[in-house]
């Protein structure tokens, strides 16, 4: 069914809305959930919520992007019960994708020269700057959390070009987050 | 963690999410034993029953194959800073070089095979033509050249669709034909750019195949940083016989044959 249409039954507040998001987007909300939890119950259990907040949201809301906006949720839910699991149980590859991203920034004032949300937009900004396998590599890597070798495989690369590719765009992107002043010189 | 930069990366673009979701780079290189093709009902029993698949695939561009053995998967050096590190070693050649002679007689054998391949991930193609001259690839991670592969350029009346590499293997001449995906709409600007020009083929690492033209100009399928934009005087350093082309001697000296639209040996699905 199409995202609109799905939508749609949200507003109509049919309970078939449910369905059809478990049916089109169950396998890719598990997936991120999993990325980040490492564990196939608590990940079922942020699924299930996720589609409950979707419910709430829709109405009001008429996301354009209805994959993304459930992501979002996804993501969202499952990093907060992240933050309350023991670190035994993360994903080792979350937990690196994380560690990566820490060499971006080493200045802990940063969050008083730009907000979260400018910062957002001048990340998407680079994005969009950059080739799309480019886009794809690093947005697969930091926001959905995939390991390298899953990453290689959807853009038919090798870990060690992922590998090298990502070391490339995190060096332009600290560039281009101090050219943009969201770091101090 | 830094929880900064993890909340701006969260803030991304939905489209940006969207576009990562949905993205998978396919390629639909396939080998096929020469001379087992013959007439075929369903080009899915081809598919199953008659290709043979005779070593691994490794993908350079969408839409294309390299299929050279010496390609060194998995030995590609990177720099510090992430960047591929190419070799210094003077160029040398592997293999026997297939000749005109056998260039011809397994495409004149097999042409209508590979031109409905081709049309077939190419609809709307018309009359296809196949090189009859092409070239072998130079791999920059050890400055090597694999006679036994050479690439044939597939072509119709105003643009290149695809590519069919030849190959020995185990005594014998095997094909390889590629089309569909974008990669051919940049190689066709590619070549009408330098419509004249000896371009040398290499292949940079284990994905990227490079075009340069005499004037140290190169070309890649993306925009972008090339890892041999730091090369001084990188064409004379690459160019040899082997791995040069040029689209218009091709096409000046008859070098090809013609599948007209209407000749297939396969039914497609």
């Amino acid at each position: 069914m199409d995202d609109k249409d799905i939508v749609s039954l949200y507003w109509e507040r049919s309970e078939s809305a449910i369905a059809e998001t478990d049916r089109k987007y169950r396998s890719l909300c598990m997936r991120i959930a999993r990325n980040i939890l490492n564990d196939n119950s608590d990940a079922e259990e942020c699924t299930n919520d996720a589609y409950l907040a979707v419910w709430n949201n829709i109405p009001p809301k008429r996301p354009e992007h209805f994959a993304a906006f459930v992501c979002r949720i996804v993501k969202n839910l499952a990093l907060k019960k992240y933050e309350y699991i023991h670190a035994v149980k993360r994903n080792p590859d979350a937990q690196v994708s994380f560690d990566e991203l820490d060499g971006l920034a080493d200045n802990t004032d940063i969050e008083k020269l730009c907000s979260s949300k400018e910062l957002g937009e001048k990340i998407s900004d680079f994005l969009q700057s950059e080739r799309q396998v480019n886009r794809v590599v690093f947005v697969r890597r930091y926001w959905f959390f995939d390991s390298p070798k899953e990453i290689a495989k959807r853009c038919s690369m090798t870990e060690n070009a992922v590998n090298a590719l990502l070391m490339r765009m995190r060096n332009r992107l600290k560039e281009y987050l101090r050219k943009e002043g969201v770091f101090d010189e | 963690m830094n929880d900064f930069i993890v909340k701006g990366i969260d803030g991304i673009d939905d489209s940006l999410i969207e576009e990562a979701m949905n993205y998978k780079r396919t390629r639909k290189p396939i080998y096929i034993a020469a001379g087992a093709v013959a007439a075929i009902a369903v080009f899915s029993a081809v598919m199953l029953n008659i290709l043979r698949i005779t070593e691994p695939t490794v993908p350079t561009v969408d839409g294309g194959a390299q299929t050279d053995d010496s390609y060194s998967g998995g030995g590609t050096n990177y720099g510090e800073d992430g960047k591929i590190i190419l070799s210094d070693a003077k160029v040398s050649f592997t293999g026997t070089a297939i000749t005109a002679e056998e260039i011809r007689e397994i495409i004149e054998r097999e042409k209508v095979t590979i031109a409905s391949f081709i049309r077939h991930e190419t609809p709307g193609a018309g009359d296809i033509n196949i090189s009859l001259v092409g070239y072998s690839h130079l791999q920059t991670d050890n400055n090597t050249i694999s006679l036994d592969f050479v690439t044939l350029p597939v072509f119709t009346e105003d643009r290149l669709i695809g590519e069919v590499t030849l190959f020995r293997y185990d005594g014998e001449i095997h094909y390889s034909p590629a089309a569909g995906g974008p990669g051919w709409e940049v190689k066709t600007g590619i070549f009408d750019q330098n419509p004249d020009s000896e371009l040398a083929f290499v292949y940079v690492g284990q994905l990227s195949e490079y075009m340069i033209a005499p004037d140290n100009t190169v070309y890649g399928m993306w925009e972008g940083e090339s890892p041999l934009d730091d090369v001084p005087d990188c064409y004379t350093k690459y160019a040899t016989e082997y791995n040069t082309f040029s689209f218009n001697k091709m096409i000046a000296d008859k070098n090809y044959v013609t599948v007209p639209a209407d000749v297939s040996n396969i039914t497609l699905q």
